[in-house]
């Protein structure tokens, strides 16, 4: 009697009588298969490349700026510094790119390859995928924009003269504004770049429209400006410059003399107030394009 | 389990599943292994790190029935299963439904292919234009409009006749012109099959025509559909009261 080979085993079915989670479970598992698919974790090196290059090439100015500290530690040159921790607070070409990339490939294949009846079967209303979303990419933005800064502070520390206590201690109110600042950044950025991105099942489509979005309304900014009319408001209109407005409030508590909307007449408040418009129209875009769900 | 496309087509059926399996409730990594259980149950052992746009129609039932079970479900609502298939593949997916209650999962299935549902289902409901057609066991829907096939030696066309005299609905081929070959009639069972019988008994006893086998005849879903909805029903061939 020869031994069997190749046999196939059929192993039968194993009920599960484990824990399950609820809602809160679900909308977390949501977040994080968005951030991983959005980092390209699981995927090919293609869809890994762009957002890791693109923080690589973030924290390339950190990089320099700590590396000229060090150089010039002991000559007249000591303290230049390329920018300030305000100035490296919304680098507003990377950061776009990262959002016109990362945001259109989170929601719109779902839509396009009609995954969102099965994601919907479960546990899960509209608006818990749209907390899910907002949340990965704005996990995301946080961290590409804080990790060139705290390679920027730790750097600098190391690299200080007078010491790394001596820095930290003259420095310790960057602690908290860096983060709220890029908080507030990375809230923006992807309330605006998931709302124009769910408006479409193209993720080519998506992202040129984040892209002209963006460019028209500083192209309208710049001629309600030249134009003079609304009382020289006409910079509060462009999407760029309307979170580096609360970067400023956070960091000097008023707007920066050469920011575009210095000259604006109430600036900060009128900033602010654009900030939430902003962000509460985008949020209410998806919660719209997502609302079918909830029935 | 929807009819149409639902996969995302660029990760791999595993992370496809057990991401869904996360999104039912179950922490990570009891979703990841539950995944690979029942990729392995539908068959895609060893495919599933494949990315599922590489895959046949086939395989990506399998992947969305998969989907459908991660959970262990108490209910499985699955939309046209076979789908797009090929007579193997629509072979394996019967097989693999039909095994569904044995785990102790119900399923209800929606298909417009009622030899599926006959296969598989023990209860049916047909629906014609949202109105309600036929609804019941699936046994007795089958037994309802079920036929008995009478095969004699000799004297078919003499047998129909005298049993549609006798108030059968008789069902065959070319029979009036078959007076005393041999040969086989099919009667309708509308219900209870004994008196029927009994009267097949005394008509081939009255005649004396020699019979070869006396079987139930297997009907489909279609005949009760078809009954029910007041279409067929004695067409040309159709002998009867």
């Amino acid at each position: 009697m020869t031994a069997a080979r190749g046999a196939v085993y059929d192993r039968g079915y194993r009920p599960y009588d484990g824990p399950r989670g609820g809602r809160a479970a679900a909308v977390l598992a949501l977040y994080k298969a968005s951030v991983r698919r959005a980092i390209g974790l699981r995927r090919s090196w293609r869809q890994k490349f762009l957002p890791l290059g693109l923080l690589a090439v973030v924290s390339v100015p950190a990089a320099v700026n700590v590396g000229i500290g060090y150089a010039t530690r002991n000559s007249p040159l000591e303290g230049f510094s390329f920018f300030t921790y305000r100035e490296y607070v919304g680098v507003s070409s990377a950061l776009l790119l990262f959002v016109a990339v990362c945001a259109p490939d989170v929601v719109c294949p779902d839509r396009r390859q009609r995954v969102l009846p099965v994601i919907f079967a479960r546990p899960l209303t509209g608006s818990d995928y749209v907390l899910a979303k907002l949340g990965a990419i704005a996990s995301l933005v946080f961290a590409f924009s804080i990790l060139p800064q705290v390679l920027l502070y730790v750097g600098q520390t190391l690299v200080s003269k007078e010491g790394s206590l001596h820095y930290v201690s003259h420095h310790a109110d960057v602690l908290w504004k860096v983060p709220v600042a890029v908080a507030a950044l990375a809230v923006y950025y992807a309330a605006l770049s998931l709302a124009v991105s769910s408006l479409t099942a193209r993720r080519i489509v998506a992202g040129a429209s984040v892209f002209g979005l963006v460019i028209v309304s500083s192209v309208v900014a710049h001629i309600l400006d030249n134009a003079g009319v609304l009382g020289g408001r006409g910079p509060l209109f462009n999407l760029l410059g309307l979170p580096l407005v609360v970067r400023d409030l956070v960091f000097l508590g008023h707007v920066h003399p050469q920011s575009p909307a210095a000259g604006v007449p109430g600036a900060g408040v009128l900033g602010v107030a654009g900030y939430v418009a902003v962000v509460a129209v985008s949020v209410g875009v998806l919660l719209w394009r997502y609302r079918w769900a909830e029935r | 389990m929807p009819e149409h496309d639902c996969l995302p087509l660029d990760q791999t059926a595993a992370d496809v599943v057990a991401t869904l399996g996360e999104l039912s409730g179950l922490p990570p990594r009891p979703a990841r292994q539950r995944a690979s259980e029942v990729l392995d149950l539908v068959g895609l052992d060893e495919a599933r790190f494949r990315p599922v746009g590489g895959f046949s129609t086939g395989m990506r039932q399998r992947v969305k029935l998969a989907q459908a079970l991660v959970a262990d479900p108490e209910l499985a609502l699955l939309d046209e299963p076979t789908a797009g298939l090929d007579p193997t593949g629509r072979e394996e997916m019967l097989v693999l439904v039909a095994r569904l209650a044995s785990f102790g999962i119900s399923v209800l299935l929606a298909t417009h292919l009622l030899d599926d549902v006959a296969r598989v289902c023990d209860h049916v409901v047909m629906l014609d234009a949202g109105r309600l057609v036929v609804a019941g066991p699936t046994e007795t829907l089958l037994r309802q409009t079920g036929k008995l096939t009478v095969e004699v030696y000799a004297g078919v066309g003499r047998l129909a006749r005298a049993l549609a005299e006798r108030g059968l609905t008789v069902v065959g081929d070319d029979l009036a012109g078959a007076d005393g070959a041999g040969g086989a009639v099919d009667v309708v069972v509308g219900g209870d099959a004994g008196p029927v019988l009994d009267t097949i008994r005394d008509t081939l006893a009255d005649l004396g025509l020699p019979l070869h086998r006396l079987s139930s005849r297997a009907a489909s879903l279609d005949d009760a559909f078809s009954l029910d909805r007041g279409v067929g029903g004695g067409g040309p061939d159709g002998w009867g009261p």
